[in-house]
């Protein structure tokens, strides 16, 4: 197991370093300028240039990776002389446009994107899981077919119309929220009330769409190991259903959940970009996609990237690890 | 140029646009504030901007956003009357004792600074700290948002849009601006390089403001700026909140304000469809829109008669115009600019985004009537008696037909499907509509447009680049103040878009574009102001001639407030609120 | 239990029949009512799609035309009448603000998207297939760099490298002049489509074709000397082939609902073209004051949505009994 482990960790290092190379690499690439979009009217050939050393620009890629990763580490330095600033450890940028340290920025919208994160995760999981359970077990009734539409449709609405759907019909037809705090962040331990008023929605909205897969899936599953041999065999042992549903299917059945599960949470927490453009939260996903489309502040864009693909390959970790302790085989792999 | 938050969201694209100083025909249709202001209470704003677009006073220059610090925190030397109407117009010492001392052929200014003045350390305000104020606007490496006639007027050798200082952090060619820019005690002189008669009128920007050195976060002063004025910032998160709190510092003595809310909040980042709820319900009857509404509601709004005193509908300070790129290669043929002109579809432009009478009429010029003593009416244009405000493409067509013998190679080109007219507009949903509507009335005349959408949000630091590539682009500009030596050379001159490519070329519209510099040259050095005016009119007139805009249109702006909110009043030369008259009923 | 020993009975008396799995599960669909009915709805909407120009010949009107005289001036050129101005002439009502006609622009609409959804699936399914075999057949080197590749582009942010990569490339491929502005869109996004699509197939492909190669029949073929190119077709292929018509019939809704998330985020086609996302993102910004456009709009979307994923829901069944969704 130990070994296992260390290989895993391993891998995932380089696989985090090549990513985030990658990423200097692809918008070294691209056609845009940085250091001419944070100049504007009086733009002049030098004025370019002494941008381009303040964004740190002007040395090659690799050694920009290499002074991104080493602020991350020591923290950095920005711009010069008296105009200079220092973001302390771990250092993901300055941003020119917002006038920021980017570890400022990231440290106030992940709150929000991890509490909606965590309320869709809670939601979908409960949801999706139980009615798939339930499906199973009264498979060709009524509850049955009930789930069977709720995952088509589920399956079916693209997340912003489902979004938008409810802004329009329910919250702003019930006046269920404030229209001037819709997207407003509070604090889950000194305003328990506010955070669930802010996330509840946003949460459903990106939750319906992960519960219809969720139910479809728990409910293939729990059927196909139900008809395993071994289930049979308990049956014959004169188990109860009860127990052979708790002790056997299930157990079997949602193995694969936490592989499926953990993936999909880590993707959404590096911003679930939809949700929180229609309620206008001011989550990671808003955070990197206003960068794009208002400035193309490449310090911002650079660097959620980066954190994204870093819980994605950390998740990936996680649940290797996981899956490895419940399931014995896969260490040898 | 600077994006006007307002203009931006209404009219859907990144319009350019200064602060402006205008007269308004007739006053206000508010409800004079005749009950005597109330001091307390909370006065809200909300928009769907995600900031200020800037707070820094070296790179303020959004008209809105000017006539909110300088109302509020941040004081100039010289000011604006805060007085509805003409008297708007009037200069008012602040920071200083008058309105300053022109000498030697206006080339020479002089203030004094009042006593008592201080920043909301404690500490006086000195003039050291105007001369590092203004030291900042040439540190181009950091500011470039703001306006930038310090370098152009200040005696520091220097050539084009370059100086030969570099500004406070750099220090390159500091012993320079230490001798245009001089202290003595109280008293701070200016000289400047040539006579400039409107140099107080620039000291009521924010960019000539104060800075003190030891408190100056560089990049980062954006976000803190210090107060000198009855309020500052006790809060300010990007996306979020922006709150203003009594300065204790402040004091009365030494100022001509008087502050009415205890608390100032304006909140970022309401979705539109909320922000229009908001206003269209009253949900928030302390508070102000900042931005106006989208144009359906906005009609809902205007004709809805309990709403008659939360609102009002005036003629901004702005001109909208479709400039046509005449560079060589472009559209470089007037019969065809003409034809484009007389094939565009303004009535259906116009009735997408409220109708006359709300989104503005056609205009003649890039002068508006507002302009007063620089505007007349122009001839030909929209004048001319085959003028249609719907389009009229059969005389398009005609014009085309002219053209061919001309020059047959530009028709050719923007009557090629696979070429056409290259239109760059930016991508919000708005303007998508203007630019099928666009594209729709000049096919009738045969013509082809070729829309290419940029992104709006890095549309402004693209500008300079768009222009010289693309045929046609839209923007609006407002006057800096009350003369146009602040549109014709910004429009048409060296601050436009294919000036360098039109003193390059040759032939006879290269002939008449360089009589046109040399003349804007001379109307900028004319020191009688009448007769400064008869040229900026000849120049208009000389401009709208060569078609060189295909569509101008004269805007006005709808604003709305909550029913709390009272001394509302237009504030002629900033184009928006007195915000300082603003105080919340009780 | 007595029916089925019935249904062996008369098994038995029949002529043993030989059916291949192909003609199983297509008796199995047709017995599939819900199936049948959203198929021929899918095609429907798909011939509706294809037919645009043929149906708006003979409807009269044309999805470009801008008809400014039905919009009404004084509210800032919304559509005169109720519900978004439905009329004989324009049954599904007129885009406010430009006056295009919506039934026109839905069938247009829908045309592009199912054409990025067609083409982006087929390129995915073609690459997946083919890393996914020669990964999983060949195996060793080839498997283990296949699986490190896919690996690490699954560690990118996919749905914010396209929205943050998108209008940079749109721009480099139109300065070559070789592009107009949306054709150069309409490529960059199903380029991206298929770039981060293929690896997730890939892997399907893979393990299926890991444990095929160990399967009898092949090891015979091999014996037999078969080559690679000829057991890789005439053996792996077809057994392939359930796995990929499943996947088909969840990518292609999967796409056309994507290519509408991107444009509403401002990515892909632009006016005067027309797409789904271009009506739905307008729609929704004028909900409020013309609520019939958001309804039609989406609620055509919606439909063709659904008709899809029953369609493969009955293909599923059809082709794998065991995940039996009945």
């Amino acid at each position: 197991m130990f070994n296992f482990v260390v290989r895993r960790v391993i891998y995932t290092l380089i696989l985090l370093i090549l990513v985030s190379i990658s990423v200097f690499y692809i918008f070294d690439w691209i056609p845009v300028d940085a250091a001419r979009l944070i100049c504007s009217k009086q733009c002049t050939p030098a004025l370019v240039e002494a941008n381009r050393i303040r964004l740190g620009l002007d040395v090659p890629v690799l050694e920009q990776w290499w002074r991104f990763m080493q602020g991350l580490f020591l923290g950095r330095d920005y711009g010069q002389g008296a105009a200079a600033f220092h973001c302390p450890a771990p250092a993901f940028g300055y941003t020119f446009t917002r006038h920021q340290c980017v570890t400022e920025l990231i440290a106030k919208t992940f709150p929000v994107t991890l509490s909606l994160a965590l309320g869709a995760f809670f939601l979908w999981m409960v949801v999706g899981v139980s009615l798939g359970i339930l499906a199973a077990k009264n498979r060709g009734k009524f509850l049955d077919k009930a789930s069977t539409v709720f995952v088509l449709v589920g399956t079916s609405l693209p997340t912003f119309l489902t979004g938008v759907l409810i802004i329009i019909f329910v919250v702003l037809k019930f006046n269920l929220i404030d229209p001037l705090q819709i997207g407003n962040w509070a604090n889950p331990f000194t305003d328990p009330v506010g955070w669930l008023k802010a996330f509840f929605f946003p949460s459903l909205t990106l939750a319906i769409a992960y519960a219809a897969t969720y139910t479809r899936f728990t409910r293939s599953n729990v059927l196909e190991t139900a008809s395993e041999d071994y289930i049979r065999t308990a049956r014959a042992k004169g188990l109860s259903e009860k127990v052979i549903l708790r002790k056997h299917v299930l157990r079997a059945a949602l193995a694969p959940l936490v592989t499926m599960a953990g993936l999909d949470f880590s993707g959404l927490l590096g911003g679930a970009i939809i949700t929180e453009k229609i309620f206008g939260l001011d989550g990671l996903g808003s955070l990197s996609v206003k960068a794009v489309f208002q400035t193309y502040d490449l310090p911002i864009i650079v660097a959620t990237t980066i954190i994204a693909s870093a819980f994605v390959v950390f998740m990936n970790l996680i649940v290797d690890i996981a899956y490895a302790y419940i399931d014995p085989r896969v260490r040898i792999k | 140029m600077k994006i006007s938050i307002r203009k931006a969201i209404a009219a859907g694209s990144a319009v350019a646009l200064t602060a402006a100083l205008l007269s308004v025909a007739g006053t206000s249709s508010a409800t004079a504030a005749s009950a005597s202001p109330v001091t307390g209470g909370t006065l809200e704003f909300y928009t769907n901007g995600e900031q200020f677009a800037n707070l820094d006073p070296q790179r303020n220059y959004t008209g809105q956003h000017l006539a909110f610090t300088s109302a509020y925190f941040m004081r100039t030397l010289v000011s604006y009357t805060p007085t509805a109407g003409k008297d708007g117009f009037t200069l008012i010492p602040d920071l200083a004792t008058n309105t300053g001392v022109p000498s030697n052929k206006a080339k020479t200014w002089k203030y004094t600074l009042r006593d008592g003045v201080t920043w909301e350390d404690g500490s006086a305000v000195t003039c050291e700290d105007l001369k590092y104020g203004m030291s900042r606007t040439f540190a181009t490496e950091l500011f470039v948002e703001g306006p930038a006639y310090p370098i152009q007027w200040l005696d520091i050798p220097g050539s084009g849009g370059e100086s030969s200082y570099k500004g406070p952090y750099v220090k390159t060619g500091q012993d320079l601006y230490d001798k245009a820019v001089t202290c003595s005690g109280n008293t701070i002189t200016y000289n400047l390089k040539k006579s400039v008669p409107d140099f107080n009128y620039y000291m009521t920007y924010q960019a000539s403001g104060p800075v003190k050195k030891s408190k100056d976060t560089g990049d980062k002063y954006d976000l803190h700026p210090l107060a000198t004025g009855p309020y500052k910032i006790s809060k300010y998160e990007i996306n979020d909140e922006f709150v203003l709190v009594r300065n204790p510092e402040w004091n009365k003595s030494s100022d001509f304000r008087t502050p009415y809310p205890d608390k100032i909040v304006v909140t970022f980042n309401v979705a539109e469809d909320l922000r229009d709820e908001i206003t269209l319900k009253d949900s928030k009857p302390n508070a102000v829109n900042l931005d106006g509404l989208a144009p359906a509601n906005n009609i809902k709004a205007m004709e809805d008669p309990k709403m008659a005193d939360r609102r009002w509908n005036l003629f901004d300070p702005y001109v909208s115009y479709v400039t046509a790129n005449n560079a060589p290669g472009h559209l470089d043929c007037l019969l065809v600019r003409k034809a484009i002109f007389f094939a565009y579809p303004a009535q259906a432009l116009i009735d997408l985004n409220g109708g006359t009478k709300y989104y503005g009429e056609p205009g003649d010029g890039i002068i508006k009537p507002n302009l007063g003593l620089d505007y007349a009416p122009t001839t030909g244009n929209i004048h001319d008696k085959n003028y249609k405000i719907e389009g009229n493409p059969e005389y398009a067509k005609q014009l085309l037909n002219d053209a061919k013998k001309v020059c047959p190679a530009t028709v050719k080109r923007v009557t090629d499907p696979k070429k056409g007219i290259s239109y760059y507009r930016t991508d919000t949903a708005t303007s998508k509509k203007v630019a099928t509507i666009v594209g729709d009335g000049l096919k009738k005349a045969g013509l082809v447009v070729n829309v290419s959408y940029k992104p709006s949000g890095t549309w402004n630091a693209n500008l300079e680049k768009y222009k010289t590539e693309t045929d046609l682009f839209g923007s609006g500009w407002g006057p800096d103040w009350a003369n146009a030596s602040t549109v014709v050379p910004e429009m048409w001159g060296q601050g436009c878009c294919n000036y360098t490519s039109n003193m390059k070329a040759t032939g006879a519209q290269a002939a008449s574009y360089k009589l046109f510099i040399s003349n804007v040259n001379k109307a900028l050095n004319e020191l009688d102001r009448n007769k400064q005016a008869s040229m900026w009119k000849k120049l208009n007139q000389f401009g709208m001639d060569q078609y060189w805009y295909v569509y101008t249109a004269f805007t006005k702006t709808q604003d709305y407030w909550g029913s709390k909110v009272g001394g509302v009043d237009f504030w002629d030369p900033q184009g928006t609120w007195i915000f300082g008259n603003l105080y919340v009923k009780k | 239990m007595a029916q089925s020993l019935d249904a062996d009975a008369q098994a038995v008396d029949q002529k043993v029949v030989l059916r291949t799995p192909n003609q199983i599960a297509w008796s199995r669909f047709k017995r599939n009512r819900i199936g049948v009915v959203s198929g021929i709805v899918s095609i429907i909407f798909i011939a509706a799609a294809f037919l645009a120009p043929l149906i708006a010949k003979l409807t009269k009107v044309d999805p470009y035309a801008l008809y400014l005289d039905l919009l009404d001036p004084d509210r800032a050129n919304f559509p005169i009448g109720k519900f978004g101005g439905i009329s004989w002439a324009h049954p599904f009502g007129l885009t406010p603000e430009d006056g295009r006609d919506i039934f026109a622009n839905v069938l247009y609409g829908s045309r592009i998207s199912f054409t990025v959804a067609i083409i982006t699936s087929v390129s995915t399914i073609g690459i997946g297939l083919l890393v996914g075999i020669a990964a999983g057949y060949f195996g060793g080197k080839i498997d283990a760099l296949i699986g490190r590749y896919s690996d690490f582009l699954f560690a990118f942010p996919s749905f914010f490298m396209i929205v943050a990569l998108s209008s940079p490339l749109v721009e480099r491929l139109t300065g070559t002049g070789l592009l107009q502005d949306n054709s150069a869109r309409l490529l960059v996004l199903m380029i991206f489509f298929v770039f981060f699509g293929w690896p997730g197939f890939a892997r399907l492909i893979r393990s299926q074709a890991l444990s095929l190669r160990e399967r009898d029949f092949i090891l015979a073929a091999k014996s037999q000397g078969a080559s690679h190119y000829r057991i890789i077709v005439k053996e792996m292929l077809p057994n392939l082939w359930a796995t990929t018509i499943i996947f088909l019939s969840l990518a292609l809704p999967g796409y056309l609902s994507a290519e509408a998330v991107f444009a509403f985020l401002g990515i892909g086609v632009q006016p005067p073209a027309i797409s789904f996302g271009i009506l739905l993102d307008d729609a929704r910004s004028k909900w409020s004051s013309d609520p019939a456009y958001l309804l039609i709009t989406s609620g055509y979307l919606i439909a063709i949505v659904l008709a899809l994923n029953l369609l493969g829901d009955a293909i599923r069944d059809a082709i794998d009994p065991k995940a039996d969704r009945q």
